[in-house]
């Protein structure tokens, strides 16, 4: 009994984290109606960003974190207006070969820099845990938890009360419409797509103080963000935390009774069943991108 | 066939007399460039005339070529029936998923096949029977012609792929697929029965994947997870088919062939930094040349 609580709570804190991590992508997804394959690759950007801040210059990747959103922020503007608007009116699937090579682009110049190796982002709390009862909680997995939860609440306030948050939800029910109240879309894109690759890279500060990466880990993780998107639905936070947690009780369950090796194959089963029978999510779908 | 497929045609067909004249490293880039150049016709039926993008197509060069090693391995079949087998059933995996999956349309479509690849690789890599991450190791081809055998079979492919493109191109059952391709709706109350044509696309284009991957597998005698469900394999036919242009006969052969050799010109040239360039490529082909260089008809 004891194991299946520690489990239940290992999941819980990974999945908020992944529903964190996955909003930018859901976000892009729904909004321009774009999958990004390079947004694994951003992820480990920002978690490279922020080891080599800690590493050369002793900052700590919770307080780097705004800075590689804000890289992210205007990174995601200049993809966006250079790469992505002229491939946008082409057939879909060119922007996923665009993102693809971007993917590939991004993940070999890392490698370039920071060689193969595996890296990770050794913080003073990293070993720390403590007893709850009969659960042993990590610290890191807690912090991450908690700033996940918190940054997770701010994309929600950003979306549902400001202005900006308004227009963006606007273009994403309908295009037209926005512009018929006085939107312009090709603005909303653009903040939509560098509020995107924000949370990507702000989110690979978090993901370097969970675990180990090398330049090559982006795939897999583009992978994990899918899925969060599809299983509830897209471009919006309730359906992002759903989905992440989803994916949090599928990793944490078959890696604990399967093996780690199967983890990614069930994450691809589950992504490959959902859109073969529920393509627009469980919670089903008013955005743009899923018409 | 018009005058300039017919001249590619004819191109193809001298490739295979090129091996008495050339170096082995000749020989192997222009083996690779003919299978580059069936894969990319094989998906030029399905993306090209039919509009599905299977960007997970390698999913069934990896079942082809896994089928015919473990066949081979365990079975100590012949390679001629192993390779018959890997390739049916790649073509019946494709069959029994088509209907499901061809509900789906454009980068939805497209997506689900790459999950079915990766997920496929993650199998293999899991399972004993295939040799798990460590792969499998084939028995070496030993027989007559040596392993020049091996690049009169892909040219042998290459040549059939191109003819069947050629039959598409022009027969009823092409504009069937072309009627598919433009409107889908249209094309069913015009009375194609669409279910089944896109069956039929998607299963001729796992065919010969399937079949190209069962060559490949024997060819470089060592497979893993890896390399046989690679992504990036899955990318470049789609640009050698992005940079010849979709739904045409002779473009993605030109493609292929120019992809191949320049991927290869340029990994001797900058072997640090080849993947850095390849993915510049693929890149700069989707905002340079989204339409292709042969014009459609």
């Amino acid at each position: 009994m004891d194991i299946l609580l520690q489990l239940a709570v290992e999941s819980l804190l990974l999945g908020t984290f992944y529903a964190f991590m996955s909003l930018g992508f859901s976000l892009t997804w729904g909004v321009l109606n774009i999958i990004n394959l390079a947004y694994g690759s951003y992820i480990i950007l920002g978690a490279y960003i922020s080891y080599t801040l800690y590493t050369y210059a002793g900052i700590d990747p919770i307080l780097s974190l705004p800075l590689s959103f804000l890289i992210g922020f205007f990174k995601g503007i200049l993809v966006q207006r250079l790469l992505i608007d002229r491939v946008m009116t082409l057939e879909p699937f060119m922007v996923l070969i665009l993102t693809f090579g971007l993917d590939i682009v991004i993940a070999n110049a890392l490698n370039l820099i920071f060689r193969a190796d595996i890296r990770s982002i050794d913080v003073p709390y990293a070993e720390r845990s403590f007893l709850l009862g009969p659960l042993i909680i990590t610290e890191v997995k807690l912090l991450v938890f908690a700033l996940s939860l918190v940054l997770t609440a701010l994309v929600y306030i950003l979306l549902q009360k400001t202005w900006t948050g308004r227009s963006i939800r606007a273009v994403a029910l309908d295009r037209e419409g926005a512009r018929l109240v006085g939107i312009d879309p090709s603005r909303v894109f653009l903040i939509t797509s560098g509020l995107g690759t924000g949370i990507a890279l702000a989110s690979g500060n978090l993901y370097g103080v969970l675990q180990g990466f090398t330049p090559f880990d982006g795939g897999m993780l583009t992978v994990k963000a899918f899925l969060v998107s599809i299983v509830g639905g897209l471009g919006r936070v309730e359906s992002a935390l759903a989905g992440g947690l989803f994916l949090g009780v599928l990793e944490v369950f078959t890696g604990f009774y399967l093996g780690e090796g199967w983890k990614f194959f069930a994450s691809l089963i589950a992504m490959f069943l959902f859109l073969l029978l529920r393509p627009r999510g469980l919670m089903g779908g008013k955005y743009y991108g899923e018409t | 066939m018009g005058r300039p497929e017919i001249a590619v045609l004819t191109g193809i067909v001298l490739v295979g007399f090129l091996p008495p004249f050339v170096s082995d490293y000749v020989e192997r880039v222009v083996a690779l460039a003919l299978m580059l150049t069936s894969l990319a016709l094989a998906q030029n039926i399905l993306l090209g005339y039919t509009g599905y993008p299977a960007f997970g197509c390698i999913a069934f060069f990896g079942v082809g070529g896994y089928t015919t090693a473990v066949l081979m391995k365990e079975l100590n079949l012949q390679f001629p029936l192993a390779l018959t087998v890997g390739t049916v059933s790649s073509g019946f995996l494709a069959l029994l998923i088509a209907v499901p999956l061809m509900r789906l349309k454009s980068h939805y479509f497209a997506i689900t096949t790459l999950a079915l690849q990766l997920a496929l690789g993650e199998l293999v890599a899991n399972l004993e029977l295939t040799g798990g991450v460590q792969g499998i190791n084939l028995p070496i081809y030993r027989g007559p012609g040596g392993y020049l055998i091996f690049f009169y079979m892909l040219w042998v492919v290459a040549i059939v792929s191109f003819l069947l493109n050629a039959y598409i191109e022009r027969s009823t059952f092409g504009y069937a697929l072309k009627a598919i391709r433009e409107d889908e709706t249209a094309a069913e109350t015009l009375g194609v029965n669409t279910v089944l044509f896109k069956a039929i696309s998607f299963t001729l284009m796992a065919l010969i994947t399937g079949c190209v991957g069962g060559i490949y597998a024997y060819w470089i005698t060592y497979i893993d997870p890896t390399s046989m469900f690679d992504p990036l394999l899955s990318v470049k036919v789609f640009v050698a088919l992005l940079i010849g242009g979709v739904g045409t006969v002779g473009g993605p052969v030109v493609g292929a062939f120019l992809l191949e050799v320049l991927s290869e010109v340029l990994w001797g040239q900058f072997p640090k930094v080849h993947g850095l360039i390849l993915g510049l490529l693929i890149v700069l082909t989707v905002l340079i040349i989204p339409k292709g260089m042969w014009r459609r008809r």
